[in-house]
């Protein structure tokens, strides 16, 4: 295994992701000073050593194994994808000269868009994972989980993995197309990369903290355009399990009568209604397959 | 406290040293193009500096050249009205028309400028965009025949002065008999007219482009001009002409060639073509290996090829082999061509073809 994501951390111009930790880990500090009852509890609930916990990290270096050796070259690429939406739409529509709007311009709408879709698409997959009864059989991996840590974000069934693969490679992959086929390489070469921009932004407000004990809200506003921390937090309650789909965006929540907003306590239940639990990596690999989970 | 800390970030440490290899589509992790400093940006300046000084350019500074040898020529063969110097003249015709393909094949002055857009459109030449319209001819022989004048930015471009030397079924002592003197003198004002806006387009490269100022949008405009003349060189060029495009769906007719008259049609296409061989192979190919896009840079060169070949294998002018099966096939060639530039567009829009596999 290669440890190639260690030189992301220190290349300066990628997506910069030690500023996504050092931002958690302020956001948090700032917050425990404040509300120490947080850090009580991740004293007394034993958030880094729970069992939950403690599967969370072996099922991480399983999963990433599984998604490097047998997923990523089943998932078809946004590269493909994208190609073959050009030539589609040329076929469909004639090939058009390149519109010629400002690069910034166009750099920027592409970003949006490619933000704004792959987050709606997101929401989309998040609800059909709780309504489809195979799919939340499927999904119960991720909120089986008892303790939330940043690792949790990568407690989710490879078949998960799949879908959320798929979705990305046809959301991206369209929006792209679509891009190139009105303006051509004007788009902004490779910056794709820079439609993480969005991402990154509200991901300095705190996505790490999404898989915390660490309740932070953005207040009742805000959080009917963004999904807070604590309002994810609330997803993996059992009380609220089917509410707050939203990634970054609460917008689609709000839209379609799915939001939840609640008020910051601790000591939250994690889990399910359906009280699903694994106690090893294979049977959060193999049991929503074979064992009849109550729905 | 502190431990939880440590805890936190050795944690998340560990998850983004694997982050790197999960979410990486089979590609080695390196940045993105637009995003990259240091050694790729430098590759990539440097082969920008290599399209404009080995292509862009030289052919701007011939094809001014060879605008002032056709003058010379014209007034040579105003002064002898010889068939020898009307010969010299029009072989100094066809070698600015082809020089003049080059420039125009790398044009990316018009996507700068809508000036020098405007230039190329309106003044230089009129074959793409108003097409060999009729009413250009007819007012052409009236102003040979002494009831005009030149007084249209397009009685004085490159497809008027074509028409002015050439007349493909006509001898040389039948067109040494049309060439009267308003004739002749109407072509040394064309040709000085040209000659005066390929100054300008020299004088721009050399002093108000835009293109070596930032790569990443020379690429961008490089590429949407390779994509755009081959579109223009498939339907304008071969597909009009051949009766391959829904307008002028199974009525191939050779007169809607480029370069009927003078029979430069065929020469013309592949100049073009050699024109994007160059500009791969002077840059846009290392840019596209840097970003992971040499087997798209590799297919645009063996097509470019594939067309060449085609060109080559005529047996005579295009003009009288406009139905020939081989025109059929130029044409699937050239077409595939510009696919191949979009993929090309599209690949290296996926330097980083990442992967978001996780859920929430
Ligand atoms: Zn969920
Ligand atoms: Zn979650």
């Amino acid at each position: 295994m290669e440890f190639v994501g260690l030189d992301y951390i220190f290349t300066p111009h990628q997506r910069v992701f030690w500023i996504y930790i050092l931002s958690a880990l302020f956001i948090a500090g700032v917050y425990m000073w404040f509300f120490p009852a947080t850090l009580s509890e991740y004293k007394n609930r034993k958030i880094w050593t729970h069992k939950s916990a403690l599967m969370d990290y072996k099922y991480f270096v399983v999963v990433a194994f599984i998604k490097k050796v047998f997923i990523l070259s089943l998932i078809l690429s946004s590269k493909d994808v994208s190609l073959w939406m050009i030539l589609f739409l040329q076929e469909q529509f004639g090939y058009t000269s390149t519109l010629s709007f400002s690069r910034e311009y166009v750099m920027l709408l592409y970003t949006l868009t490619l933000f704004i879709v792959g987050d709606f698409t997101r929401y989309l997959l998040h609800r059909l994972l709780h309504t489809v009864p195979f799919l939340w059989k499927i999904h119960q991996v991720h909120h089986s989980a008892e303790v939330l840590n940043p690792l949790t974000f990568y407690r989710v069934h490879p078949v998960e993995n799949i879908l959320f693969g798929l979705r990305y490679a046809l959301s991206a992959g369209v929006v792209t197309g679509v891009f190139i086929y009105l303006f051509g390489a004007n788009i902004g070469l490779i910056e794709i990369v820079g439609a993480n921009i969005f991402l990154f932004v509200f991901g300095l407000l705190g996505s790490n903290l999404r898989h915390s004990h660490v309740p932070l809200r953005y207040g009742d506003f805000f959080e009917k355009v963004f999904i807070s921390p604590f309002q994810h937090q609330l997803h993996h309650s059992i009380s609220f399990t089917h509410k707050n789909f939203g990634g970054t965006l609460a917008i689609w929540d709000l839209l379609f009568g799915t939001l939840h907003i609640e008020k910051t306590q601790t000591n939250i239940a994690y889990g399910t209604q359906e009280n699903s639990s694994f106690d090893t990596v294979a049977q959060m690999l193999f049991k929503p397959f074979y064992k009849e989970v109550k729905t | 406290m502190k431990n939880i800390y440590t805890a936190l970030l050795s944690l998340l440490f560990i998850t983004f040293s694997f982050v790197g290899c999960g979410n990486d589509n089979s590609y080695d992790g390196k940045n993105g193009l637009l995003s990259s400093g240091g050694a790729d940006q430098t590759n990539i300046d440097s082969s920008i500096l290599k399209i404009y000084e080995n292509v862009i350019l030289p052919d701007a500074n011939a094809s001014y050249e060879k605008s002032l040898a056709l003058i010379q020529t014209l007034k040579d063969f105003n002064e002898t009205k010889s068939s020898a110097t009307l010969a010299s003249a029009q072989a100094a015709f066809k070698e600015l028309a082809l020089s003049y393909k080059r420039v125009e094949s790398a044009y990316v002055a018009g996507r700068e400028s809508d000036e020098m857009r405007d230039l190329a459109n309106f003044y230089l030449e009129h074959f793409i965009f108003n097409s060999k319209g009729d009413t250009l001819f007819r007012e052409l022989e009236n102003i040979f025949n002494g009831s005009g004048s030149l007084y249209k930015n397009s009685h004085k471009g490159i497809t008027a002065l074509e028409y002015t030397l050439f007349d493909m079924n006509a001898s040389s002592s039948e067109m040494l008999a049309k060439m009267n003197t308003i004739r002749r003198e109407s072509a040394i004002t064309m040709a000085e007219a040209i000659s005066l806006n390929l100054k300008k387009v020299q004088e721009y490269y050399l002093s108000e482009s835009t293109f070596l100022d930032d790569s990443q949008r020379a690429i961008g405009l490089i590429l949407n001009q390779l994509v755009d003349n081959a579109y223009k060189l498939k339907e304008k060029r071969i597909g009009d002409a051949a009766g391959f495009t829904l307008k002028f769906k199974d009525n191939p007719d050779p007169t809607r060639l480029e370069y009927y008259k003078s029979m430069n049609s065929l020469p013309s296409i592949k100049e073009i073509l050699l024109t994007h061989k160059r500009v791969m192979q002077n840059g846009l190919s290392d840019i596209a290996t840097l970003g992971n896009a040499s087997s798209e840079a590799e297919a645009i060169l063996s097509k470019i090829d594939e067309a060449v070949n085609i060109c080559n294998s005529y047996a005579g002018p295009l003009e009288s082999n406009i139905t020939s099966t081989k025109t059929r096939e130029l044409f699937d060639a050239v077409a595939q061509l510009q696919d191949n530039y979009t993929a090309l567009i599209n690949g290296l829009n996926f330097k980083q073809d990442l992967l978001e596999a996780d859920g929430d």
